[in-house]
């Protein structure tokens, strides 16, 4: 770096004569292309929020969804959370249920909420994917406003079990996660909390002498503590919450995502917090959990401010084995991007990574690292909008916005490839929940998204030339059946760009939403992987060679 | 506005007689009409030339000391001019221009103290001198001797009431002495029933009903007999559609006892408007009833001026109070309309393109603000605070590579910024400068309001391998958020409005 103050005063001047902008895409590098189709698929959601003069908070924070398959026909599903009447907070009319929408292929989606029977209860916000009872159907939890629900899959039709389960609880919850923090095999359960609220709540927020009234900033909502359910195995679970460590911190929780941050075998947990510091649990393997997330170097961006934290994904984004830690937060607030530097520490490289400046002006909830052209390098999509309706009334920023994808460049990097996408070619929306999954089967992550007062979203990935890839539905024996916790790690020498790939199966991903899928990955010009290897939580290690690639590979874990 | 003042000051010496002694030749007096001819074409550095020759040849000479300095005010020599100006003035102490220059000089090169007596002796010479008269006010507000400040700045507006600027800067004085007189109360007594109910005024005038309600309520409990409370809190109930709890209200205070006006004569002289009158008497009393009646006196003379601003046409100052009003209610995008306004009128003013970057940031539009600072450095390539500004509109860009630069030299301009060095540290930290990052945080410190420059540190050391130092640091951080954290009674939506006790 010179060290010639005047000449790089000049410089400087010169650059600052330059307008700002995306990076543009590399060339010869195809384009991710995205289309809704969820009105063509037979989606026909629309979140309603009841949106009240009064802005009440929970208005603004709904919208979960979840992918899965919910009746084995191997083919995803899609699950969309819902608001009620305020302040009853009940479900008193049809346009409020919960809704599911099965996948009966080639993209076209039939709405069987009613023969399903998860029209659900409440102001619904959350939804989390698990199969707690390791029958091989996946249950679901839904969490709202003072109420959580644990529904039982029993072959395809849902039944309510909270009461049995000894899931009751008078919360206000935005997210969940299952997991098996203990390896004894069964899914638990964490429950992310976010304050304490009742419908009476009148304060004034936003600009009286224009009469706007605005949302209230949560730093006028105390934080409260999350909850942490073990699993017996006999249908019924054990609030751990304090016990566990768990329910220490104080936070105003809005999602959660796990992995092994530290390759010790036990997972852990990190919870985005809302103008608090987020929180990184590390599972100590005896039943409790150290927050260590201020030393770790994740609670915080680098500039140490406190952010409104959204979503989050717990994943490999630059293939050294190693899971980061992706977040979405309000314009101005950047989404940060923590890389793992190993040894329990991460570095936030949101700058580094370019993603910086890409998302400076935006405001993002739901997200997730997936790769969505199968080149190798797993790529960001993130659901956007504003929290504050009435934010244009107030600043520069928007409150409407479109979705946006980032390119993994594979270097570290990332590149807006938002524009030219498909993804502003409709209208900006409120967007808060999204699902991911290969919803056709043709290898190409699908991405749903929710919108408040909004027709929800059907991405259909129609990339071009993306590369080849496998998809790994990990079925659990010994370990949990749906295998959540397992690391997968694939090798190929036949494309360059990548040698080796890290996932782990999750179903805790961006915010209040969930997604069941086998674990994919783009395997851009290798044909075949050399080598598939499973770290399952149970410790069992299973290794296959020359898997062909395009292709659901269905593993059992070895006995 | 020290461009006008000083043009005036220069077209009147121009045709002022020659100060040169007769008997000094042809020679100089050519020398002399040169060094004329170049102040009027504006060639003021090549006047400065002439009249140092000047100053040399006839050494003592008054005139031409005055002369040289202005030269070199002009030419913006500001720190070359002080010694020719004051010379002169010792030479010639009753010469006008030479202690309106010593003033303005002393202005412009931010010495304020040292301005005043100048432009107090210039003021006693030539009481009817506005330009003198303001440049006084002008040091005493920088000096926050807004006492001294205020019967320069009330003669000026009623001088000359069409003038906007008259009226606003008399407005803001007023505001501050009410600020003062608000400090000296909280000083006296912390707990003071008047204190709170000032307070409770303020948070009414911002819209915060409950929040006053409950101030009120305080201040009536310590302090039934106070007149003016039960009123208060009788037009909040009507507010909150309680006419009947506003009735009660009423009544109490109808049934407060008259003030005793041969005693009470602060409460009886705000009540009959006599605000000055007030503000005269409660002065020289260093009671809280005196300061409370100052601050209320004081106010009501601020809204006074402010009302006179209004009734004028649009100005620069109209449209600057409105801004200030707006930004401060966090409307800013009505406030940068109104810096808009201001700059369209006086387009060459540096400090309202500030402002205007300012409003821009705090409501997010960087790019706007950035383009206003890169426009305001191009005019003043060394401005410490435009560069320390756009150095922060770049991180918040997520551009610290072009942001070191520019706040390298914001530290170089004013060595003592601490926001520019904690934005410098943020910057060498974002790009892996660790080391370099450090003691700019550690300058800053002192600056750090929400603990995120604590932590900042503890992660550039970390990320510079002094792990100890780290955890240091990083403690250090944990204790100030916890010391700073809000209590219980922060949240909620405090308690409601109740009915009369």
């Amino acid at each position: 770096m010179s060290s010639r103050p005047a000449v790089l005063a000049v410089l400087a001047a010169l650059e600052l004569a330059r307008a700002p902008g995306p990076a543009p895409p590399s060339p010869g590098v195809p384009p991710i292309l995205l289309k809704d189709v969820a009105r063509e698929a037979g989606i026909d959601f629309v979140h309603q929020n009841c949106p009240t003069p009064r802005k009440h908070l929970i208005e603004t924070m709904p919208g979960g969804v979840a992918v899965f398959d919910y009746d084995g026909d191997g083919r995803p599903d899609v699950f969309f959370t819902n608001g009620a009447t305020i302040p009853s907070l009940e479900k008193d009319a049809p346009r409020y249920f919960n809704r599911l929408f099965r996948n009966d292929g080639g993209m076209k989606f039939t709405d069987v909420t009613d023969a399903a029977g998860l029209r659900g209860a409440g102001y619904s916000m959350a939804a989390a994917v698990g199969d707690y009872d390791n029958d091989g159907a996946p249950d679901l939890f839904v969490g709202g406003v003072h109420r959580q629900a644990l529904y039982r899959n029993d072959g395809g039709r849902f039944e309510d079990v909270t009461e049995k389960a000894g899931l009751q609880s008078g919360q206000w919850v935005v997210g969940a996660g299952w997991f098996d923090y203990d390896n004894d095999g069964r899914l638990d359960l964490l429950v992310v909390n976010y304050t304490v609220w009742t419908a009476d709540y009148d304060r004034f927020c936003g600009d009286s002498s224009r009469n706007i009234r605005v949302y209230c900033h949560p730093k006028w909502f105390p934080p409260v503590s999350l909850s942490l359910y073990r699993n017996r195995g006999d249908g019924t679970f054990e609030d751990v919450s304090a016990r566990s460590g768990i329910a220490q911190p104080q936070a105003r929780g809005m999602a959660v995502a796990f992995a092994d941050y530290d390759q010790d075998g036990r997972v852990d947990a990190y919870v985005t917090d809302d103008k608090l510091p987020s929180l990184l649990f590390h599972n100590q393997g005896d039943g409790t959990f150290r927050e260590v997330g201020l030393l770790s170097g994740v609670s915080l961006p680098e500039h140490g401010q406190e952010i409104s934290a959204m979503g989050a994904d717990f994943r490999d984004y630059d293939n050294d084995g190693l899971p980061d830690i992706q977040v979405t937060a309000l314009a101005g607030e950047s989404f940060p991007l923590y890389r793992n530097l190993g040894k329990g520490l991460f570095q936030d490289v949101t700058h580094r990574s370019r993603l910086g400046p890409l998302v400076a002006a935006r405001s993002g909830w739901s997200n997730g690292l997936f790769d969505f052209d199968n080149d190798g390098w797993k790529d960001l999509f993130t659901a956007d909008s504003h929290v504050n309706d009435e934010i244009e009334r107030f600043e520069s920023s928007a409150y409407r916005l479109p979705n946006s994808i980032f390119r993994n460049m594979g270097d570290g990097t990332f590149s807006d490839a938002s524009a030219g996408s498909g993804l502003d070619a409709g209208p900006p929306r409120v967007h808060r929940g999204a699902g991911f999954a290969d919803f056709d089967g043709d290898g190409r992550i699908d991405v749903v998204v929710s919108a408040l007062q909004g027709p929800a979203e059907l991405w259909w990935n129609r990339s071009p030339a993306s590369g080849h890839w496998l998809a790994v539905r990990l079925i659990g024996t010994k370990s949990n059946r749906d295998g959540i916790g397992a690391a997968v790690r694939v090798t190929a020498v036949a494309d360059p760009r990548w040698r080796q790939q890290y996932d782990h199966m999750t179903t805790a991903v961006g915010y209040a939403s969930s997604s069941c899928g086998p674990v994919h990955f783009g395997l851009g010009a290798a044909r075949s992987v050399d080598e598939l290897e499973i770290r399952w939580p149970s410790g069992t290690v299973q290794v296959l060679k020359d898997v062909t690639a395009d292709q659901i590979l269905a593993v059992r874990e070895r006995q | 506005m020290l461009g006008a003042r000083l043009l005036v000051a220069v077209v009147s010496l121009l045709f002022a007689p020659s100060l040169l002694l007769p008997s000094q030749g042809d020679e100089l007096a050519a020398q002399s009409r040169r060094g004329k001819d170049l102040m009027a074409a504006g060639r003021y550095a090549e006047a400065a030339v002439v009249y140092r020759e000047l100053v040399k040849a006839v050494p003592g000479n008054p005139g031409l000391l005055l002369d040289l300095g202005m030269a070199l005010h002009l030419s913006g020599q500001d720190q070359e001019a002080l010694a020719p100006l004051q010379a002169a003035e010792r030479l010639q102490p009753r010469l006008l221009p030479a202690a309106l220059l010593l003033g303005a000089v002393n202005l412009r090169l931010g010495r304020a103290a040292a301005a005043v007596a100048p432009l107090q002796k210039a003021v006693r010479l030539q009481p009817d001198n506005r330009e003198a008269r303001s440049m006084l006010a002008e040091a005493l507000v920088d000096l926050e001797r807004y006492a001294d400040a205020e019967p320069h700045l009330r003669r000026l507006a009623q001088t000359a009431p069409s003038d906007p600027a008259a009226w606003f800067n008399l407005g803001k004085v007023y505001e501050a002495l009410a600020g003062q007189a608000f400090e000296r109360l909280l000083k006296r007594d912390p707990e003071s029933p008047l204190a709170l109910a000032l307070v409770a005024d303020a948070r009414l005038k911002q819209d915060q009903r409950t929040a006053a309600f409950h101030l009120y309520r305080q201040a009536i409990d310590r302090a039934p007999g106070l007149r003016g409370l039960h009123g208060a809190v009788a037009a909040i109930y009507r507010r909150a559609g309680h006419p009947d709890w506003a009735a009660v209200e009423e009544e109490r205070e109808r049934g407060l006892p008259r003030p005793d006006c041969s005693r009470e004569t602060l409460e009886c002289g705000f009540a009959a408007a006599r605000h000055r009158e007030v503000v005269a008497s409660a002065s020289k009393l260093s009671s809280p009833e005196a300061c409370y009646w100052l601050v209320r006196s004081y106010n009501e003379l601020a809204v006074q001026a402010f009302a006179r601003l209004a009734a004028l046409p649009a100005s620069v100052e109209s449209h600057e109070w409105l801004a200030g009003i707006h930004r401060s209610e966090r409307r800013y995008l009505e406030s940068a309309e109104e810096w808009r306004q201001a700059m369209a009128l006086a387009p060459r003013d540096p400090r309202l393109k500030t402002e205007l970057a300012i409003t821009l940031r705090l409501g997010r539009d960087f790019p706007a603000a950035r383009q206003v600072l890169e426009e305001i450095l191009r005019a003043e390539p060394d401005s410490p605070e435009a560069s320390a500004l756009l150095g922060d509109v770049l991180l918040a860009l997520e551009e610290p590579e072009r942001a070191i630069p520019v706040l390298e030299k914001a530290v170089r301009l004013d060595e003592k910024s601490l926001p520019a060095h904690g934005a410098l540290g943020r910057a060498y930290a974002l790009v892996g400068r660790a080391s370099e990052a450090i003691p700019h945080l550690r300058q800053a410190l002192p600056a750090d309001t929400d603990g995120s420059l604590r932590y900042q540190l503890a992660r550039s050391y970390q990320a510079a391998g002094q792990a100890e130092l780290a955890g240091i640091a990083l403690k250090d951080y944990e204790e100030f958020k916890k010391a700073s954290s809000p209590g219980p009674e922060a949240y909620g939506q405090g308690a409601p409005i109740t009915p009369p006790r």
